[in-house]
């Protein structure tokens, strides 16, 4: 597995200023990600998963900066080089599909040359060959080849956003980060778009790392998964470990708060109040105050990042991970209210 | 043709029939001088529906099939073109304005965007108001305040008194639309069109939001139309599920049948696309050809026929009828019990 490591993130910290206050956005993650691996990322909004994004590609707004950690990508750390040796890394070895990207298309280009253009700039490629790279690249997404010459209006939503997914291949990047890149579209669009990833995952196996608020998306295309909370990385394992065997109670609430059209009917769980206040972590677990497990301990210290397994399978931040209490702790929550639906 | 005698609602609250609504596109001065025809949006087309005291109907489909406009049609918000809508057994086209306004009263709306829904100049207070001074309601025994706090505590916004002079900006996005719904219910209506409330929230958040709305729905024996584009969503809220398509109703029947025993072809592709929040399920994807076409150049025929995987000659020519099947549900398509059934043989095509 160490030989297809492709990203190894190493107790990263990131913040934001904000008047005289800073948010500590990203608290302490740590996260590999291998070659031929969909690694999701999963946690409500402002828990930190678009912010660890811009941090990995070094594209913070002005009042985003990094404090602490590294970002290895095939050895070099990322956060070291300077901004010209990164250059050369965005697109062809790290690239990112960012949210809602498909409605940012210079509209007075025809999709091709604003292809053409991103691949120019990285690479000395004639006219010729770089069509004949954007037409493997509209096959390989779904595209019919008539489209490369249509400009952004002409397209609907669904087949911008495959441009975009084109346009993120376009350097043979070895990674690609894509942040929500279903939650803008209907079910048969979305559908589209995740068999379009798929594809690439099946073709090309590059590495991918999924950022999502949507653990249905997470369940059927990623294989390990990134739990996060209040910037944390609360639990990380294979898909299938965090969906049948959740070890942190966010995460066995974030499954249980999601409806689902198969399986039994069940009541869904809620949370209540909210993350905390980031520009003041909070000494404690984060996830303490809406947990209904927590106790004296919890409040007092942060629980770390705990192996439940002998290597690094499956990591939780909790007191109580791995036992049955977790599974239980949502179930006597929410009885007195029903699910009406069959 | 679309006799829905056979549906088995239970005193209908709301129904439903034939209602159309179109809208003229506006277009440009010279075209208007060189004659040519308005174009012309039939974004709601032929709708029969009957919605029982106490149901929740979900109305689902995808962005651009007219269930928004179907809401604000039984909301009130717009007067449908042609067709007719009983409330109550009161027919609302035949209602004098003053007898409109008190209808008002009864038929409350939420909308997607709470953000957007709520003044951001006046505080909850204000907001909760404003339905109260509108209606003439008396500041009298129990007092505008009171009855402000009140709905405030049945939205789970506690201690109310926290809440009522603070400004939307103070609120997250699930507090906001708990206002937007203490709103919809401070004049005690019987009736509620939810548009999409809940697809701009988080997970957990969402969870609380429907549960509180299922259960004002038993407290205050409200009845819902609650539109979504979430399948998942649709079958935790309602009762009954409305597939919309183009305008058209495709499918009606109870949230069970139309989840498990889809039988227009729209409908099962729609389910086949939603992902399943299981690692082990092993959905099968069915590839679906193009997009929703635009309402202004429906297909031919069946509305769906271009990217339907059974289509025959007759779907082509002949815009289908209501089928009904059993247990009133109802679904437009000409082979509507083999599609159920599973015995009509898919057409081969490859996804465009």
């Amino acid at each position: 597995m160490e030989d297809r490591l492709l990203l190894d993130l190493q107790k990263l910290e990131t913040r934001y200023s904000v008047g005289r206050a800073d948010v500590h956005a990203v608290r302490d993650v740590s996260l590999k990600v291998h070659r031929g691996e969909t690694l999701g990322l999963v946690g409500e909004s402002g828990c930190g998963k678009s912010t660890l994004g811009y941090s990995i590609l070094r594209i913070l707004p002005e009042n985003g900066r990094i404090v602490n950690g590294h970002c290895l990508m095939e050895g070099s750390d990322l956060l070291s080089l300077s901004e010209d040796e990164l250059v050369n890394y965005r697109w062809s070895k790290l690239s990112m599909i960012f949210q809602g990207a498909m409605n940012a298309l210079n509209p007075v280009l025809r999709v091709d040359d604003i292809l053409y253009e991103i691949l120019r700039a990285h690479k000395d490629v004639s006219r010729a060959e770089a069509m004949e790279r954007i037409k493997e690249l509209f096959d390989l997404v779904g595209l019919a080849r008539d489209h490369m010459t249509s400009y952004a209006h002409e397209l609907s939503g669904g087949m911008r956003q495959r441009v975009v997914i084109a346009m993120s291949l376009l350097c043979n990047p070895s990674l690609i980060i894509a942040d929500e890149p279903t939650t803008a579209f209907d079910v048969v669009v979305q559908d589209q778009i995740l068999a379009a990833l798929e594809g690439i995952q099946d073709k090309l196996g590059i590495g991918m790392m999924l950022i999502t608020h949507d653990i249905a998306v997470i369940a059927e295309t990623c294989d390990r998964v990134a739990v996060m909370y209040a910037g944390q990385i609360v639990e990380q394992s294979s898909t299938e470990a965090i969906f049948h065997a959740p070890a942190h109670p966010y995460t066995a609430a974030m499954l249980n708060s999601f409806p689902s059209v198969r399986g039994p009917a069940r009541c869904l769980v809620s949370l209540r109040g909210a993350p905390p206040d980031l520009t003041n972590p909070p000494l404690g677990c984060a996830f303490a105050p809406r947990c209904p497990l927590a106790v004296e301990q919890c409040r007092e210290a942060n629980p770390p990042l705990e192996d439940l397994t002998t290597d690094a399978q499956h990591l939780a931040r909790c007191y109580f991970a791995g036992s049955d209490a977790v599974t239980e702790a949502w179930s006597a929550e929410e009885s007195q209210t029903g699910g009406a639906g069959g | 043709m679309t006799t829905l005698s056979r549906t088995m609602v239970p005193e209908p609250l709301m129904s439903i029939r034939a209602a159309e609504k179109s809208y003229r596109l506006r277009m440009g001065f010279m075209a208007s001088l060189m004659g040519k025809r308005v174009p012309e949006i039939r974004a709601v087309e032929d709708v029969d529906l009957d919605i029982g005291k106490g149901e929740v109907v979900a109305l689902a489909g995808e962005s651009g099939s007219g269930k928004t406009t179907l809401g604000k049609v039984l909301s009130l918000l717009e007067p449908p073109t042609s067709g007719s809508i009983w409330f109550d057994g009161l027919q609302l086209e035949t209602l004098s304005g003053r007898e409109k306004r008190r209808m008002r009263r009864r038929i409350q709306m939420i909308f997607q965007d709470p953000y957007e829904s709520l003044d951001p100049r006046f505080t909850i207070f204000q907001t909760l108001h404003e339905p109260l001074i509108v209606h003439g309601i008396k500041d009298g025994g129990v007092t505008h305040r009171d009855m402000t706090r009140d709905v405030l505590d049945r939205v789970e916004l506690r201690p109310p008194e926290d809440f009522l002079d603070r400004y939307p900006h103070e609120l997250s996005g699930g507090q906001r639309q708990r206002v937007a719904v203490a709103r919809a219910i401070i004049l005690h209506p019987d009736f509620i069109v939810a548009d999409e409330p809940v697809s701009m929230m988080d997970a957990s958040v969402r969870a609380g939001v429907m549960n509180m709305m299922l259960r004002l729905k038993n407290q205050l024996s409200l009845t819902y139309l609650f539109i979504t584009h979430d399948l998942a969503v649709a079958r935790y809220m309602a009762d009954r599920i409305a597939i919309m398509y183009l305008g058209e109703l495709v499918e009606v029947g109870n949230t069970d049948t139309v989840i498990n025993q889809p039988a227009h072809p729209y409908t099962q592709i729609l389910l086949s696309a939603v992902p399943i929040p299981d690692p082990t399920y092993g959905r099968k994807r069915v590839a679906v050809p193009g997009e929703i076409p635009s309402p202004t150049d429906k297909p031919s025929g069946c509305r769906f026929h271009p990217r339907c995987p059974y289509t025959e000659d007759i779907c082509r020519h002949r815009r289908p009828g209501i089928v009904p099947l059993v247990d009133g549900h109802l679904a437009r398509c000409h082979f509507a019990l083999g599609v159920q059934g599973g015995n009509k043989t898919k057409k081969d095509r490859s996804a465009g």
